[in-house]
Order: structure tokens, then C-alpha cells, then sequence
């Protein structure tokens, strides 16, 4: 399997303007994908995952600010003209999204638009396209009667398997899965996460998926992001995260899984307008000392893992 | 949904009973009786008491009013609404013929709003804030502001007696439709052209159309295959209201234009007291209605499979 790497961020800052503001999502964050991989970015709702998710492939609304280095295939995919970056778009980066009932069109028929992204990215013949959908369809396990079925006819549940089946059209090497399974109850969650497992291993695809579900980062992930006002607060393989989560963010999402019926961490998700002189997990932090308050951490390096936090001493 | 046509046509029965009565009550409230008026212009002076009692009892306006009505009824089930007491022709022909007319000016100028309005409206939506969008915005605002036949005495003023181009009133030549139609269309134009434009912004922010461009679709595409059509869906519904209001809408400009139109002839009639003219309007006005309700409903329904016919009772996401 090759292990290269597909997708590597590099200081990516994103920022809104607003009319009253603005709000840093994303604050230098770091991380890279290889290919075959899961990464999972995690965190409470409100801390900017999914605009960092969104970022890359500019689906964010016209006032957001997004700098720093976003190399795909070893070519910097963030500073490409609108045109280039089209070709990339659709075809090796595809996005599936939660709530696929308002991500589909409700008036078009399903097959349509799965042969429409493959039309769109290949020139080919409206029947060339049609097999492709049809393929595609059995690929997630949809009864390919369903090909002129609208979205409204379908669960929801099936409706995210048309999501699917629309992102993959093309056959990306990387999809974008912002929280694929919120929306869905637990049975149909656990069969659309093991369609991407599937998927991901027939295709030696990557997937970065957002998500909030410790549940879902468990059985899915190979990495693991911790993200806290947008600030990557922690990355690690998985089996080192959940045995050893080194960030009390992380320490502290883990408490919450273990007893969710009785512990929560105090206070709140900051409001990402306020800018913070220290650590943004500072005043919820119950490992903080002075200096959390006044200096903002760095990315600590140790081997695969990643942190960022001033009292964690690097081995 | 055949069915469903057959059971909307069944609708019509009661509403046509319902209307019609109303239109019998509402006529029989005026002060005046048709008597009077009719007779004082075919005489020219005020007619005896016995003439109004030699009209009532020809026209039937002495017998009490619901048996009237039944008669009345009984002869428009069969196609016949009686004559015009004004002039004596049949109702029926009169409605015809100057809702023929009306159709002529309105569905031309309803077109040319569309023509108008869904380029500009779309455009504005595509390029939102832009300079065209504020421009096409203050257009549109300040068309709406001109009342249709003040444009059309603008257009008048422009076309016939300055450039001495267009006839300005009449229904003889083809010609003739010219001006009304670009008053009626334009003055519609401008509240079309905002409509337009709020539906299409308002389709270009949702979810489906973030992942059209996730697709890899171009704005050209997106716009023509995912937010144009789901746009179209209140722009119709509108379209279709504007169009069956045509039987009273455009009074003005009709009797502007001399435009012999359904709003021309029902209001001529309202003055003369012509009640059987009036009764047999409405009557068919009310057919009309329920006609062009429908086929903007089965228009929509094309449109956007959602609306779910089998199930009434708003429950269309079932």
C-alpha cells in the first residue's frame, strides 16, 4: 500500500470577516493525511472543524479569509486559480456532508445527479455517465431501481448513500465527510460508517472526517485531530489517543465518554471573536497554570504525536 | 393524478353555486333598481311606472329572487346566461369575445415580463451586491412605483404623438397590441425582476447548492440545472396568480387603450346595471379561476415532485 501523503496542511488560518468582527476559526493548524488513511478531527460543536474541513476545497462563504499552505498531491492547492482548482474539485477531492436530506437537490432525481458529477469532471456521453451512476449505486448499496427515485422518496439513511455515491462518482482520492452520521439513528450510522470502510479499502481512498462522536472516531479512525477554538489541540494514532490522551482537552473529551450521564467539563466553548493572549482551553483547563494565561502554546512534536499545550514536557 | 384533476373539477360545482348566489345577492343590493337605469337611457328621461312594470315582468324581476335564481341557474346549465338588457346580445358570445381580447394582451404581456424579469432577476442573483445587481435593484424600484397606465400615457406620448409610431388605442389592427402590452408587461416586469431575484438568492444559499459546486459543477451549471429550477417553483405560483387577475387587473390600461377586454366590458356593465351580463362574468370568471388554479398547480407539480396530490392536507414530505 502506498503510504505517501496525499494531503498536508501547513499553518492554515482561517478567518471571517464579519460586520461586527472577526472570528478566527483556524489558527495555525497543522496536520497531513496519507493515502488509505482515516484522520478524524474532533471537538465540541463551535470550534471551527468543519470550516476547516470546508476550507479545502473553498466551499466557504465569500467572507471567509483563508491563508496558509494546502499541498494535495505535493501541489499547493491553496493558492491555485479558481479554474485549475476546478479540475481538482469534484474529482479528486469529493465532500459528502451531514443532514443529506438539504444536501441533495430535492427536484432532481437521484441517478441524475450522481451521472451529473461524473459528466461534470469527465467529458463524456449521458450514457457513459448513466453505467457510472448505476455502478456506483450498487457500490452503496442502493437497488439500482432507484435511479429515477427523488431524494424525497428515500430514508435518510439512503439518502446519505446517494450523498456517497454523488462523491464518488469519480473515484476521489480523498473525501471530506463532515459528520456523515449526526442526522442519522445509531443502526443506519454503523451501516454508512462500515460503507466507508469498505469504500476506503477497495479504493485506497483517504478520508478526513469531522465528527463529535467518540463512538464514531473509535471505530473509524487511524488519526486522530482534537481541535478546541480553532486550535489543533492534539493529533495521535488512535491506540495511543485512547490509551493515552496527552492534551486535558483530550483528557477531558475522554472523561466525558466514560460517564456521559455524569461528568461534563465546566464551562463553555469561547466565542471566536474574542482573541486570546494565552491557551483558549485555559479557563476550562483544570491542569492551567500562570503561564497558561499569558503565552499561547506551540506545537509540541514527539515522534507521530502532536501537541499543543505548555505543560505537556516533550520525551 | 388524473384523479386528482377529476376530484378539483368536482370542486367546481359548489364553488359555481356559492359564486353565483353571491353574485345574484350583491347585485340585488344596489339602491337602484336595473329598471331604471336601463329605461331612463332607452328613453332618454324618466320612464313611467307602468314601463318599469312591463320590463320586470318581461325580464322575470318580479318574481321573488330565489326562483330568479333557479331559473337563471337552470338556463346556464345549459350554456344559456341570457341577454344583455343594455344592448340585447348573449351573454355568453360578449364574455367570449372580450375575454379572447383580454387573454391576447395579458398572456403577450405577461411573456414580456418574463423575458424581461428572469434574465435580469437571475443575473442580479448570480452577481449579487454587484454594480448590474444595485442598478437592475433601483430599476426595478422605481418601475414599481410607476402606475401601469401612467406608463402607458408615457408610452403614448412617446410612440404615437412624438414619433408618430404606433397607434394609440383601438383593436382593429395587429399593431394595436403593441402599447398596451408594453405597459401591462413592463409595469409587471419590475416587481417580476425582484421576485426573481430574492428566490434565486435565496436557492443559491442552501446545502444542495454547496454540493453542486463540491461536485465540481461550474456556476454556469449550478445555475441553470440546480437553483434555477428550484427558484422557479414561487416565480410560477406568482406568474399563474398574476395571470387570473386579468379579469379585473387591467381596468386602466384597457379603458385607456379602448382595449375591448373583460375588465372594460365588466365595468361598463357594473355602470348599466346590466345584471345578467354581471352574473354571467362572474359565474364565468369563478370557471376561469378554478380552471387556471389548476393547471398552475399541475405546472408546479412538474416542477417539484415533492407536492404530493394523493395526500392532501400540506402533508408533502411524507
Amino acid at each position: 500500500m502506498n503510504k505517501e501523503k496525499l494531503l498536508e496542511v501547513e499553518k492554515l488560518n482561517i478567518k471571517f470577516l464579519t460586520s461586527i468582527g472577526d472570528v478566527n476559526v483556524s489558527e495555525n493548524i497543522n496536520f497531513h493525511l496519507k493515502r488509505g488513511e482515516i484522520f478524524c478531527i474532533v471537538g465540541e460543536s463551535g470550534c471551527g472543524k468543519s470550516v476547516v474541513a470546508l476550507s479545502l476545497t473553498r466551499l466557504l462563504p465569500e467572507n471567509a479569509m483563508i491563508n496558509g499552505s494546502i499541498k494535495f498531491e505535493g501541489v499547493d492547492i491553496a493558492n491555485l486559480e479558481d479554474k485549475e482548482f476546478a479540475k481538482i474539485r469534484g474529482r479528486k477531492i469529493a465532500t459528502i456532508f451531514e443532514q443529506p436530506m438539504s444536501c441533495i437537490n430535492p427536484v432532481m432525481r437521484i441517478g441524475n445527479q450522481i451521472a451529473e458529477t461524473y459528466r461534470a469532471n469527465f467529458k463524456c456521453s449521458k450514457k457513459e455517465a448513466k453505467e457510472q451512476a448505476l455502478k456506483k449505486l450498487k457500490e452503496v448499496k442502493l437497488p439500482i431501481n432507484r435511479y429515477n427515485s427523488y431524494p424525497h422518496e428515500l430514508s435518510g439513511g439512503m439518502q446519505q448513500r446517494v450523498m456517497i455515491a454523488i462523491a464518488l462518482a469519480c473515484n476521489p482520492q480523498l473525501l471530506i465527510a463532515d459528520e456523515p452520521t449526526t442526522s442519522l439513528d445509531v443502526t443506519v450510522q454503523y451501516q454508512i460508517l462500515e460503507l466507508l470502510q469498505e469504500i476506503k479499502e477497495k479504493y485506497n481512498m483517504a478520508i478526513l472526517m469531522i465528527t463529535h462522536d467518540m463512538a464514531v472516531v473509535h471505530d473509524m479512525a487511524d488519526t486522530i485531530g482534537v481541535m478546541y477554538a480553532g486550535n489543533m489541540m492534539e493529533i495521535a494514532a488512535r491506540d495511543a489517543f485512547f490509551q493515552q490522551p496527552l492534551h486535558p482537552y483530550a483528557q477531558e473529551l475522554l472523561n466525558v465518554v466514560k460517564d456521559p450521564c455524569n461528568y461534563t467539563i465546566p464551562g463553555t466553548v469561547p466565542n471566536l471573536m474574542e482573541s486570546f493572549l494565552g491557551c483558549p482551553f485555559e479557563p476550562r483547563c483544570n491542569k492551567s497554570t500562570e503561564i497558561c494565561k499569558t503565552k499561547k502554546p506551540e506545537d509540541i512534536v514527539m515522534g507521530k504525536r502532536i501537541v499543543r499545550c505548555l505543560n505537556v514536557v516533550p520525551n | 393524478m388524473i384523479r386528482y384533476i377529476f376530484r378539483r373539477l368536482l370542486y367546481l360545482i359548489p364553488v359555481l353555486i356559492l359564486t353565483s348566489f353571491l353574485a345574484y345577492m350583491l347585485v340585488y343590493l344596489s339602491p337602484s333598481s336595473p329598471a331604471q337605469i336601463i329605461l331612463q337611457s332607452r328613453y332618454s328621461g324618466d320612464p313611467t311606472q307602468e314601463q318599469i312594470n312591463d320590463f320586470n315582468q318581461e325580464y322575470g324581476f318580479d318574481q321573488p329572487i330565489l326562483i330568479q335564481y333557479a331559473s337563471w341557474l337552470k338556463n346556464a346549465v345549459r350554456g344559456d346566461l341570457g341577454k344583455s338588457l343594455s344592448d340585447g346580445s348573449e351573454v355568453l358570445d360578449d364574455f367570449i369575445y372580450s375575454f379572447k381580447a383580454s387573454a391576447e394582451l395579458y398572456f403577450s404581456s405577461q411573456l414580456l415580463a418574463l423575458i424581461i424579469a428572469l434574465p435580469i432577476g437571475v443575473y442580479s442573483a448570480f452577481k449579487a451586491n454587484s454594480i448590474f445587481d444595485r442598478i437592475s435593484r433601483a430599476y426595478s424600484l422605481v418601475g414599481m412605483s410607476i402606475p401601469d397606465f401612467w406608463l402607458g400615457m408615457l408610452l403614448v406620448y412617446v410612440f404615437s404623438i412624438v414619433l408618430n409610431l404606433l397607434p394609440s388605442f383601438g383593436y382593429t389592427s395587429p399593431q394595436n397590441i403593441i402599447l398596451p402590452m408594453l405597459a401591462l408587461g413592463l409595469s409587471s416586469s419590475f416587481s417580476l425582476i425582484r421576485l426573481v431575484r430574492t428566490s434565486v438568492l435565496e436557492v443559491l444559499h442552501l446545502n444542495y447548492i454547496r454540493t453542486a459546486r463540491s461536485k465540481g459543477l461550474s456556476e454556469g451549471q449550478i445555475m441553470m440545472k440546480h437553483a434555477l429550477r428550484n427558484a422557479l417553483i414561487p416565480i410560477v405560483t406568482v406568474v399563474g396568480i398574476h395571470l387570473t387577475h386579468f379579469i379585473g387587473g387591467a381596468v386602466a390600461v384597457e379603458t385607456m387603450f379602448a382595449w375591448p377586454g373583460l375588465g372594460n366590458f365588466f365595468a361598463k356593465a357594473a355602470g348599466n346595471q346590466d345584471i345578467p351580463v354581471i352574473q354571467g362574468f362572474v359565474l364565468l370568471s369563478a370557471v376561469f379561476f378554478i380552471f387556471a388554479n389548476l393547471i398552475i398547480d399541475i405546472i408546479c407539480k412538474q416542477l417539484d415532485p415533492r407536492i404530493d396530490y394523493q395526500n392532501e392536507g400540506g402533508k408533502n414530505n411524507g
